[in-house]
């Protein structure tokens, strides 16, 4: 057969390559959809590998553009931290803004409604000692500030000027033991002297017991001690006592100004107060 | 020269620290709920000085000191300064009564003289009559800055002693300073 083969090879060759064609064209005769032997077993040998090799490309290309995603979102989510840091510092920054702004926006309706001279001071320390309440501001003598000025914030007095540096001043606040400031009862015009005794209270002495004070009632300067301007809040009482003897009674004050809560005040000046306070009495200036 | 010049820097170091002692407490010491305790470094100074020093070398860092510490208060001129003197001068007759030189015996010591100060300002604050303006403020504070200023004290004690041992060491002269090696 293989000498037949041999002897014959070049008609053996031609008869396989004519029939060729015709065998493969005689397959891609039959209908696609099935699979023939050949087919059949190619693909049951060729799909596991194929499975295979494309699970793995399909893991490896889903996994490495998983990976990118992860690196690319860290990065995203580390620039999106580092911008909700930012934007939170900005919006703590534009709240203290806010309330500074509404601190100096009060303020400045005092500063409007003030005929004195005023200059806007902020405070920068408080006394050493707590038995005495002082507190230390930002402006001194080359600011325009003196001695015995009166010290405001929107919300009422906070004391009067005690000693002036060129760049500092100490203030004296009414609720120090030692300070004492003229004061009246808005409602009963009721008169007494307001004076520092706790860290929440004052005390107004020397109220008459006849005097009608009660609780609530708005507590004012009087302006005549020739410190403080007229008719600015000090506090609103908070406790009155009367003994069943003696000429006066206890009136306990709650400040109107917060002391722990204050940044920024006003002083102003208290040369027009004190001129309106001294002015000579006719007779005085007949004399003259 | 070089015991003068070491003399000096301890004096200057002193009166520094006393001045960093003020700023803390005139500032972030006052913020409203730590404000409540009452801290007096400068009196823990003073009471540091009674307890080391010869009488007279402790004088002088005591009246400065009290000088210091009345430029960051209201109070009315000399009142810290009398109120130091005399917190200095108690401490030393106390430590010249009492043998022991323990850290307990310095504790109650501060401890002792910080009610002390409190009832002293108060008796002060009397002459200008407005003693029953600040008797409330007295009772409140009292046992508080009394304990707050006895926690203090050793710790303290163990800083002032650390600054006199390096800005004081002459191991020829004399213990001038009369320094206790147990705190």
């Amino acid at each position: 057969m293989m000498k037949l083969f041999t002897e014959y090879r070049f008609f053996t060759s031609l008869a396989v390559l004519l029939l060729f064609p015709i065998l493969a064209l005689t397959t891609l005769s039959k209908s696609h959809e099935d699979y023939n032997l050949l087919d059949r077993i190619v693909t049951t040998l060729a799909t596991p590998l194929q499975r295979a090799i494309y699970g793995t490309m399909d893991f490896g290309a889903h996994g490495l553009e998983n990976y990118i995603f992860v690196l690319e979102t860290k990065k995203a989510f580390a620039d999106l931290e580092e911008q909700s840091r930012k934007m939170m510092n900005q919006l703590a920054e534009l709240k203290e803004v806010e309330l500074e702004n509404h601190r100096l926006h009060n303020l400045f309706q005092l500063q409007n409604s003030l005929t004195e001279k005023k200059i806007l001071a902020r405070v920068i320390a408080q006394d050493v000692l707590q038995e005495f309440r002082s507190l230390r501001i930002d402006r001194g003598s080359d600011d325009g500030v003196q001695k015995g000025y009166a010290v405001l914030t929107h919300e009422g007095i906070v004391g009067r000027i005690l000693r002036v540096g060129s760049h500092v001043s100490e203030v004296i606040t009414i609720m120090d033991n030692l300070s004492a400031v003229d004061a009246m009862i808005q409602r009963s015009r009721a008169r007494g002297l307001l004076e520092g005794q706790t860290d929440e209270t004052c005390a107004l002495k020397y109220v008459l017991r006849a005097d009608d004070v009660a609780v609530g009632d708005q507590v004012l300067t009087s302006g005549l001690d020739g410190l403080f301007p007229k008719g600015i809040s000090l506090g609103t009482v908070y406790q009155v006592t009367k003994k069943s003897f003696g000429i006066t009674q206890d009136v306990i004050i709650k400040p109107a100004v917060d002391f722990s809560k204050l940044e920024e005040v006003l002083v102003v000046s208290n040369e027009h107060t004190s001129k309106a306070i001294h002015t000579p009495l006719p007779s005085e200036t007949e004399g003259q | 020269m070089k015991k003068d010049l070491l003399r000096r820097l301890n004096l200057f170091l002193v009166l520094l620290m006393a001045l960093v002692f003020c700023c803390l407490q005139t500032t972030i010491l006052q913020i409203d709920t730590i404000k409540y305790f009452h801290f007096n470094f400068c009196l823990i100074l003073v009471v540091y000085l009674g307890t080391k020093r010869e009488t007279l070398s402790g004088a002088i860092p005591v009246i400065l000191t009290g000088m210091l510490v009345e430029t960051f208060s209201a109070a009315p001129q000399y009142f810290i300064v009398s109120t130091y003197i005399y917190v200095y001068l108690i401490t030393q007759i106390l430590h010249k009564i009492v043998s022991s030189k323990t850290p307990l015996m310095y504790v109650s010591t501060t401890a002792f003289m910080s009610i002390f100060e409190k009832f002293f300002l108060l008796f002060l604050v009397g002459f200008f009559g407005k003693a029953s303006n600040n008797l409330q403020h007295f009772f409140i504070f009292l046992i508080p800055a009394t304990l707050t200023q006895a926690a203090l004290t050793l710790p303290l004690f163990k800083l002032f002693h650390w600054i006199d041992l390096k800005t004081f060491v002459d191991t020829h002269s004399e213990d001038e300073y009369h320094m206790n090696k147990d705190v």
